[in-house]
């Protein structure tokens, strides 16, 4: 260990202490990349709730069949709501937060380069929620034309689609600054030494998520606003009536939407990567194939949209077309789960809570993957198409995906941040009642999507009862489970055990187990030695 | 504000680097206000021919 | 540093209570009398045309596909979580991180299995196109919320809705068991009919937002979108006469559980037995 720089960045820390700022202030005119990372992740646990709220209520209606808690228009609304809140609110937030925290630690820079920008960016966002949350309190409730917002449903909606299209724009506006600011943190403030290719995948995958969010955001503002102006202004871009076009606006929407899923899934995979090498000890493997394959997933991302849209009447040449793009994006994600595997391969392994959620994440994300290649087959989607397939489907990737990954990356990472260790057997029984009845819940959403239950109806035959109710079941203990989750946080900050050194984890390499545990208050002022750097890229 | 009165080691010497990250800055704002422009012009020359 | 102190115990004990839980939840199905009710809902329909058993034979394909890659590619991180854990003493090889030829290789296989897969639902994708030379031709307009059915140049047209058994009972607290409702939410006031081993070509659009016509036992699933006439076609097998439900499957509404298709398949001199006495109604409809 190189003792110099470490004491001298600890003394700084006990320096910085000073000139912290206390009360309010220091959370409303935050600058510093570690207090927006908090307040991000503090804002995507709230919103989690949230929108879980909605799923129990979901939950609860589909229990059994026949109409017992709410009614139609209030199901739809729900399921909308909870499509809304969790990936705009939840998951997204979450990897912005995520990436403050850990992207200026893991290139060796003292903070993000445009920290007023980074304000901004966070406090449009409980704005945004405040707006479309208070929908459910005006005349016809919150919207309820899906997430997707197809027109021409989503028109007929009255006080609360106004308020859902400028919500959805301060989320864009919101996400847009977030992302300039990561391109520019990385590109230009990597410390001396901190090459491309010896960055942490997680920044990497950050690095191409932003600008897949640069490229995507602004098409979905644009498609917004036609709807916006088709309401309220007499345009016809998506009114038949008019002349316009409603295949158009799934076609702008998916130009969004699917670049949009790996948004949410790529920090994801750059968590992961940093996961299973520590807790196997050993480099990851193929580090190069893993960027380029995250690239290449990110390319394909643009021309696979139309996949969501098989059953609109697409000519025959697109339906091949894009079931052949959407296809090969297995390959480059087959590469990275063989990567993950071989990284594993040999290792010294061990079964720590990040460990735990990484390894769930390998296999039900790669349940998730197999699915997605039975739904890119055209005529099989022509079956699966707006069932519970595609609702067992998609929850495989987001909540074992993303949510896992987001999970298993605040309990890497937490005893950095507060310089305590969290309770490892509560977090073990997160972490099972988590696996477990995930399973329970949206396993059998398989069978009743193949059995022939479509998403989004709040009432269903007698035959999809029974694994309805296991489903039902599922969710209520996933739902409850997650509580434990902000109370071993909670527990941790209060009063975990102190972590000592700079590593909390034995075999965790990169420049975050560098610095001293709690991380100070701005992270790299002088820039990491090159015997850091080289440490941190092992691979 | 606060973090912003004394300058961090790190960047107050470096106005090159200051400058990069607002080059930096412009081109990626640029190329969103690109897209978000771009699309809507796009879509309006396909609504109205 | 933090070790494990519990173990893998309270996992142990979880996954026992489900394992008992899913083989309390086996019991039923196994009692269960009919064939493709309830617990033994698992899989998609072979279906009743031969677009559904071409459509079944690539599900069950890509399947059984996934299911062997899963076996394999789980089966090695299995075989690692179990011995190459450090509480049995195994020693990281960090010289292992990288081998070209084995890359190279786990590049080229999945491509060439995509291949494989990709043949068979490219034929399906032009098999489902083929809507040429159809017998009879059904416009399918779907509205909030039911579906009207027109049959082109016979001079039968009517609007098929949920029957009101399965409204009253599907009102909020409406008091009426679901399960004393035939066909709950499956049935309709006026079944579409249709002629078996004939090629019946369907013109579907609607009239208000998007909807999706979806019959499982046949196979297909088109979106009826404004402003569109999409086609599609289907063929019962002439020895599968019967009825067939299926339901809307795009969100249109609150309306949209409620939106039920019920085709009833019967034999050709049937079929035009019944179109002629529909034919006839209708005229006596309209003229009084």
């Amino acid at each position: 260990m190189a003792e110099t720089p470490h004491t001298e960045a600890h003394a700084h820390a006990e320096h910085d202490h000073d000139h912290k700022p206390h009360g309010w202030r220091r959370w409303v005119f935050a600058t510093n990349h570690k207090d927006i990372g908090t307040m991000y992740l503090v804002f995507s646990c709230i919103m989690f709730f949230t929108g879980g709220a909605f799923a129990m209520m979901i939950r609860a209606e589909l229990f059994k069949p026949g109409l017992q808690i709410v009614d139609a228009g209030v199901f739809n609304s729900l399921t909308t709501m909870h499509g809304l809140v969790m990936i705009f609110g939840a998951i997204m937030p979450a990897w912005v937060g995520l990436a403050n925290w850990m992207i200026p630690i893991q290139i060796g820079a003292p903070d993000m380069a445009l920290p007023r920008l980074n304000n901004l960016s966070f406090w449009i966002l409980p704005f945004a929620f405040v707006l479309l949350l208070s929908s459910w309190l005006v005349p016809g409730s919150a919207p309820a034309g899906g997430w997707t917002m197809y027109p021409p449903l989503t028109l007929q909606f009255g006080a609360s689609f106004p308020m859902l299209i400028f919500a959805i724009h301060m989320m864009g506006i919101s996400s847009i600054l977030g992302a300039i600011n990561v391109i520019v943190t990385i590109m230009n403030l990597r410390a001396p030494g901190m090459t491309l290719l010896r960055m942490p995948l997680f920044v990497w995958t950050w690095l191409i998520t932003s600008f897949l969010l640069v490229a995507v955001m602004p098409v979905l503002a644009g498609a917004v606003t036609m709807l916006l102006t088709d309401h309220f202004f007499g345009t016809s871009f998506f009114n038949a009536a008019g002349g316009g076009d409603p295949v158009m606006f799934q076609h702008i929407f998916w130009f969004f939407g699917h670049p949009e899923v790996y948004i949410m899934i790529l920090p994801g995979f750059g968590v992961v990567s940093e996961i299973i090498p520590a807790f196997s000890r050993k480099p990851l493997f193929g580090y190069e194939a893993m960027v380029y394959a995250t690239a290449s997933i990110a390319f394909l991302s643009f021309i696979v949209w139309a996949h969501h849209m098989f059953t609109v009447g697409l000519p025959t040449s697109a339906l091949l077309f894009f079931m052949f793009a959407t296809m090969l994006i297995a390959v480059p994600t087959g590469v990275k789960v063989f990567n993950w595997t071989a990284t594993m391969w040999r290792g010294s392994l061990t079964f720590e809570p990040p460990m735990l959620f990484a390894l769930a994440f390998l296999f039900l994300f790669t349940i998730g993957g197999f699915s997605g290649l039975m739904l890119a087959m055209v005529p099989a989607d022509f079956q699966y198409q707006d069932t519970y397939f595609v609702v067992a489907h998609f929850h495989y990737v987001l909540v074992s995906g993303s949510a896992f990954a987001i999970i298993a990356g605040v309990y890497y990472w937490l005893p950095k941040w507060v310089g305590r260790m969290y309770d490892m057997t509560l977090a073990k029984w997160h972490f099972w009642l988590s696996a477990i009845f995930f399973n329970v819940l949206f396993f059998p959403q398989h069978f009743l999507g193949l059995a022939g239950m479509p998403r989004r109806i709040p009432d269903y035959a007698v035959q999809f009862a029974d694994w309805n109710m296991v489903s039902s079941i599922g969710g209520f203990v996933f739902g409850l489970s997650q509580l434990l989750f902000p109370y071993i946080i909670w527990k941790c900050v209060r009063s975990g055990q102190r972590v000592e050194g700079t590593r909390a984890w034995d075999g965790a390499r990169g420049l975050e187990w560098e610095l001293p545990s709690p991380a100070p208050y701005h992270s790299w002022t002088i820039p990491p030695t090159e015997a850091m750097i080289a440490r941190g890229a092992e691979h | 504000m606060a973090s912003s009165e004394q300058p961090l080691p790190a960047r107050q010497d470096d106005a090159g680097r200051r400058k990069r990250v607002r080059r930096t800055t412009l081109v990626v704002t640029f190329v969103v206000l690109a897209f978000y422009f771009g699309f809507i012009a796009m879509m309006l020359y396909r609504a109205t021919h | 540093m933090y070790r494990a102190r519990l173990g893998i115990r309270p996992g142990i004990w979880l996954s026992i209570a489900a394992l008992l839980a899913a083989a309390g939840a086996a019991l039923p199905a196994m009692a269960d009398e009919s064939p493709r009710g309830g617990w033994g809902l698992l899989n998609l329909p072979v279906g009743v045309t031969s677009i559904s058993r071409d459509v079944y034979s690539i599900h069950m394909m890509a399947f059984w596909v996934c299911v062997w890659i899963g076996v394999l590619v789980f089966g090695v991180m299995i075989w690692s979580i179990i011995f190459h854990r450090r509480s049995r003493g195994a020693v990281a090889d960090v010289t292992l991180v990288h081998n070209t030829k084995v890359e190279i290789v786990w590049t080229t296989i999945p491509v060439l299995i995509l291949v494989g897969m990709a043949i068979p639902a490219a034929h399906g994708i032009v098999l489902i196109g083929d809507d040429a030379h159809s017998q009879l031709d059904i416009k399918v307009t779907g509205f909030q919320w039911g579906w009207q059915y027109e049959y082109v140049g016979k001079g039968v047209s009517f609007i098929s809705k949920l029957d009101a058994k399965s409204m009253a009972a599907s009102e909020l607290d409406s008091g009426i068991s679901p399960y004393s409702v035939p066909h709950y939410l499956r049935n309709v006031d006026h079944p579409l009919v249709v002629p078996v081993g004939t090629k019946v070509r369907l013109l579907v659009t609607a009239v208000d937002v998007i909807h999706s016509w979806w019959v499982p036992d046949f196979g297909i699933k088109k979106d009826a979108i404004p402003g569109y006439i999409n086609t599609s076609w289907f063929e019962v097998d002439a020895n599968k006469p019967g009825v067939y439900r299926g339901q809307c499957a795009e969100l249109c509404g609150r309306g949209h559980g409620y939106m039920p298709i019920v085709v009833d398949a019967v034999s050709k001199a049937d079929f035009q037995a019944w179109l002629k006495r529909e034919a006839a109604a209708e005229k006596a409809a309209a003229s009084s």
